[in-house]
């Protein structure tokens, strides 16, 4: 029994140890396996270096981070686009994520770029102009155009690679270049011709920019010996270059001039206007003036209140380069004035300002702005759509409106500093439009005839239409043709197609042509004449305005010597008329008869007692023509001139300036190629009168009873107290003009 | 008449061997699992590839790959030359070369890579000595130029033995 249980306790033995082994076994190999799983992981692994991929993508960005804010900067530099200038910047980031997402496809890399918002510069004073503070978002941001300026751009990536287990790599960015321009630095050494500043030149963390030279920078210099139609910015030499530590270099530059012997108020005033653009080596580009704007003070001269019912007009001024301030294409008196930088003209931005009740009123008004011929007669369609410089053709347009009891006004040009801002609209709209192009300027629809081919209809230069009466305007015109026992007036019209320009400001609808039409044959000649016409409507505003040049091109025989300056044309229910007389004081009113007939014809009576305007109107409508002093002289200068009024066969009102009278019969007259015609006008509508008291004085309104003369009118308070707003001696002035 | 010797010793002598048989066997098959991997190679081919993107890290930001292969935003001629010659002196006595750059252009929405250097950009004499090499690390890293091609370098190293 002990040897039978002793040998069972043997077996068992046996299996324990047996089974031990297994265990052993089993615990051998589980680790082995674990280190061998733990090995090929590890093999894994170390096959995929997370953080130099991540470091060189990011690397990159940053790198194509500089490169966006170096072509955005030299993009918008060269157009001035703002938006061409992002699209490219976009795009090329566009291609970069692209490629570089292809180029670590293998490595199974997600990269996510996001555009950050981050304070670059907080708000702060410096040279007395207060700056607001400056952000960049969106990507990139230009703050241009003030004494401090700076390019910048930032942005974050952020790689993962999901196929290794690995997340969450991101890095932020953030680049720029500041310039200062430290503005009471600026001196000059007229002697020696040159003038010299200090300016400091920062990139990202304050770190200063220390390997420029002369090569990276240009300065431009206000040239007042050069014609406003010429380059009035002119750039300078750099003479020298100092750097002085910590971002600062004093600059030293030659100014050049179109005529340096007469640059003295250059030397006086004007060589504190810089404009300084400097590249750093990462070909970042930023620019910055030595000012942020001007400041107008304006007097109004023309004592001229407000007609209840008939809101008084507005001005419209247009400052050129050197800050020649125009109105109704005169030039106003004013002392010297800082010029407009050569800015994106987008970039300016007009605040009206006045006083009344002893609180400061005002507000920023729109402007646009115009590119006229260098000789700045005639505006220019050139580049229309695309934003440009305000250079040496560029006219900056804005409305100035004095309000009631106000006769003196601030007007605050300055330029906006955020390059994605434009105070200031920089392009003008083509509209075309055939037979008519029509404009609604709030206050009127005007339709200017334009006609590609020649038509007998042509009877009017401009029409315009308000409450439905329509009142229709002739713009110069010559010769007659009798027809089957008429009289056909003018027989020749100037010819030929308009470009029509639209802003914010004004409409410009301008022709030059030698086109002129004979209206007896339908046909066109171009042997006659040559005519420049700018006519401009601005917007809400009840009159339009033109100029007109016509030049003969020889000694044109006409078969009547008759030439009409300037017409206006009423239909039937427009009965009465009013026109001041040449004192300027006296007035004649009339109305109209119901039957063809001369009412006021220096062939019958004082149809030469004429002065500044005419009107038609009824208790519906009023309109008047309002010439100034310029065109009164014109007007005078062939001793044939009239304000000729008159009903026509067709019945119509007319009151019409003519620089030759109607002759009947027909006498032959040759013009003089020497003399051409240089007018301007005033069209003017406003809400009509009516006149009373007839009486008969057929020298002065012919003929009783089926017209007659009248002693009041109401529809003569318009006309008479507007009109001097157009007039030279009314002009308002620049009394004082400042830089800050 | 005698009894059998009982045979129950064997048994365990069998037993036992077995048992031993059995856990050398799981041992050495332990052990050849468990063989830790070459530690010295591992470590060799983690320095060349931080080695190759150190190289190409820095290249680009001493922006050598401007400085050298562009004239006026064009490629200038012979810049593969000069390329070696950089990098050749920055990598150890030992080691061998190999890089080529892509230029990386988008169509139509769709990246593609042409490669740039008309001839290779490396110090071995041939291409057996990367076929042959026990380790080679590779590296890439994207460059954007001041003209803004954007590159693709890639670079393959190895030891010499």
């Amino acid at each position: 029994m002990r040897t039978g249980r002793g040998g069972k306790r043997g077996g068992r033995r046996g299996q324990i140890l047996l089974a031990l082994a297994v265990a052993v076994s089993a615990l051998v190999m589980s680790i082995a396996i674990l280190s061998y799983a733990t090995s090929v992981l590890y093999g894994k692994f170390q096959h995929v270096p997370f953080m130099e991929v991540s470091s060189a993508i990011a690397s990159d960005f940053g790198r194509a981070l500089t490169r966006t804010l170096s072509v955005l900067t030299q993009t918008y530099n060269a157009t001035s686009d703002i938006n061409a200038a992002r699209a490219k910047a976009n795009d090329m980031l566009t291609t970069w994520l692209l490629a570089a997402t292809s180029a670590f496809a293998g490595k199974g890399v997600n990269i996510q770029p996001t555009w950050t918002s981050s304070q670059v510069q907080p708000l702060k004073t410096l040279y007395g102009y207060n700056y607001s503070a400056r952000s960049v978002y969106n990507l990139s941001k230009l703050y241009w155009y003030q004494p401090q300026s700076l390019s910048a751009v930032g942005a974050s990536i952020s790689v993962d690679l999901p196929t290794a287990g690995f997340f969450g790599f991101r890095q932020s960015f953030l680049f720029l270049l500041n310039l200062t321009i430290d503005v009471p630095s600026i001196l000059i050494d007229a002697q020696g011709g040159t003038v010299s500043f200090r300016i400091q030149v920062l990139r990202e963390g304050q770190q200063p920019v220390f390997d420029l030279t002369s090569a990276n920078f240009e300065v431009r210099c206000f040239d007042p010996t050069a014609s406003s139609s010429l380059a009035t910015w002119r750039t300078a030499l750099i003479a020298g270059i100092e750097y002085e530590g910590l971002g600062n270099y004093v600059l030293t530059v030659e100014p050049q001039f179109r005529d340096p012997s007469n640059a003295s108020s250059f030397w006086d005033s004007y060589y504190r206007y810089l404009d300084i653009i400097a590249v750093d080596n990462r070909d970042v580009l930023v620019e910055a003036c030595s000012y942020s704007g001007i400041g107008m003070e304006i007097h109004d001269n023309s004592d001229v209140g407000s007609v209840p019912g008939d809101p008084r007009p507005g001005y419209v001024l247009e400052v050129l380069s050197n800050s020649t301030t125009l109105w109704f294409g005169t030039q106003l008196q004013q002392p010297t004035s800082p010029p407009l930088p050569p800015i994106p003209g987008k970039q300016f931005s007009v605040l009206v300002q006045f006083y009344s009740g002893g609180e400061q009123l005002g507000s920023t008004v729109s402007a646009q702005v115009e590119t006229w011929e260098p000789s700045q007669r005639f505006p220019s369609s050139d580049g229309i759509g695309i934003p440009s410089r305000f250079l040496g053709q560029s006219r900056l347009v804005f409305p100035v409106k004095f309000p009631q009891d106000v006769d003196a006004l601030e007007v605050m040009i300055s330029w906006e500093p955020d390059c994605d801002m434009g105070g200031a609209s920089g392009t003008l709209t083509r509209v075309e439009g055939e037979p008519v192009i029509s404009i609604d300027n709030g206050y009127y629809i005007a339709d200017v005839l334009n006609t590609s081919e020649p038509s007998c209809f042509q009877n009017f230069t401009v029409s315009l239409q308000r409450s439905g009466s329509t009142v229709r305007y002739w713009l110069s015109g010559y010769d007659t043709a009798d027809v089957n026992g008429a009289t056909l007036l003018p027989r020749k019209v100037p010819f030929g197609s308009w470009t029509a320009l639209g802003g914010p400001v004004r409409w410009l609808v301008f022709r030059r042509s030698s086109s002129i039409l004979d209206r007896l044959y339908s046909n066109v000649t171009t042997a006659e004449a040559v005519h420049e016409t700018t006519i401009f409507f601005p917007l809400n505003e009840s009159y339009f305005y033109w100029q007109m040049n016509l030049t003969w091109k020889g000694p044109i025989m006409l078969s009547n010597k008759f030439i009409r300056m300037f017409a206006m044309e009423a239909n039937t229910g427009v009965n009465l008329g009013s026109l001041s007389r040449s004192d300027g004081v006296s007035l004649v009113n009339g109305s109209f008869s119901a039957v063809p007939m001369e009412h006021r014809d220096r062939r019958y009576n004082l149809g030469q007692d004429y002065g500044h305007w005419a009107s038609v109107y009824s208790q519906d409508i009023g309109a008047a023509i309002i010439v100034p002093d310029s065109t009164l002289s014109e007007l005078h200068s062939l001793n044939g001139d009239q304000l000729w009024v008159w009903t026509s066969a067709s019945l119509q009102r007319l009151m019409e300036y003519d620089l030759l009278y109607f002759m009947s019969p027909s006498v032959g007259y040759t013009t003089n190629p020497t003399d051409p015609l240089l007018a301007r006008g005033v069209g003017l509508l406003y809400e009509g009168g009516t006149a009373s008291e007839p009486y008969q004085n057929d020298m002065e309104w012919r003929v009783f009873p089926q017209a007659s003369v009248m002693r009041s009118s109401t529809g003569v308070d318009v006309p008479r107290a507007y009109s001097r707003l157009f007039l030279e001696g009314s002009a308002p002035t620049i009394v004082s003009v400042l830089s800050f | 008449m005698t009894r059998p010797r009982p045979k129950s010793g064997q048994i365990r002598i069998i037993e036992a061997l077995l048992s031993a048989a059995l856990i050398v066997a799981s041992i050495t098959v332990g052990v050849g699992l468990m063989k830790a991997p070459n530690s010295l190679s591992s470590r060799r081919n983690e320095d060349m590839s931080n080695s190759a993107y150190s190289l190409l890290i820095r290249l680009a930001e001493a922006e050598t790959f401007d400085e050298l292969m562009f004239i006026n935003g064009s490629l200038r001629k012979g810049w593969e030359e000069e390329l070696k010659v950089i990098v050749n002196s920055l990598i150890p006595a030992n080691a061998f070369f190999n890089m080529t750059i892509y230029n990386c252009t988008v169509l139509d929405q769709l990246a593609q890579e042409s490669v740039l250097n008309s001839c290779p950009v490396s110090n071995a004499a041939t291409s057996e000595v990367f076929e042959t090499a026990k380790g080679v690390a590779g590296a890439d890293v994207t460059y954007t130029t001041r003209r803004f091609w954007i590159l693709r370098v890639h670079i393959d190293l190895t030891w010499g033995e």
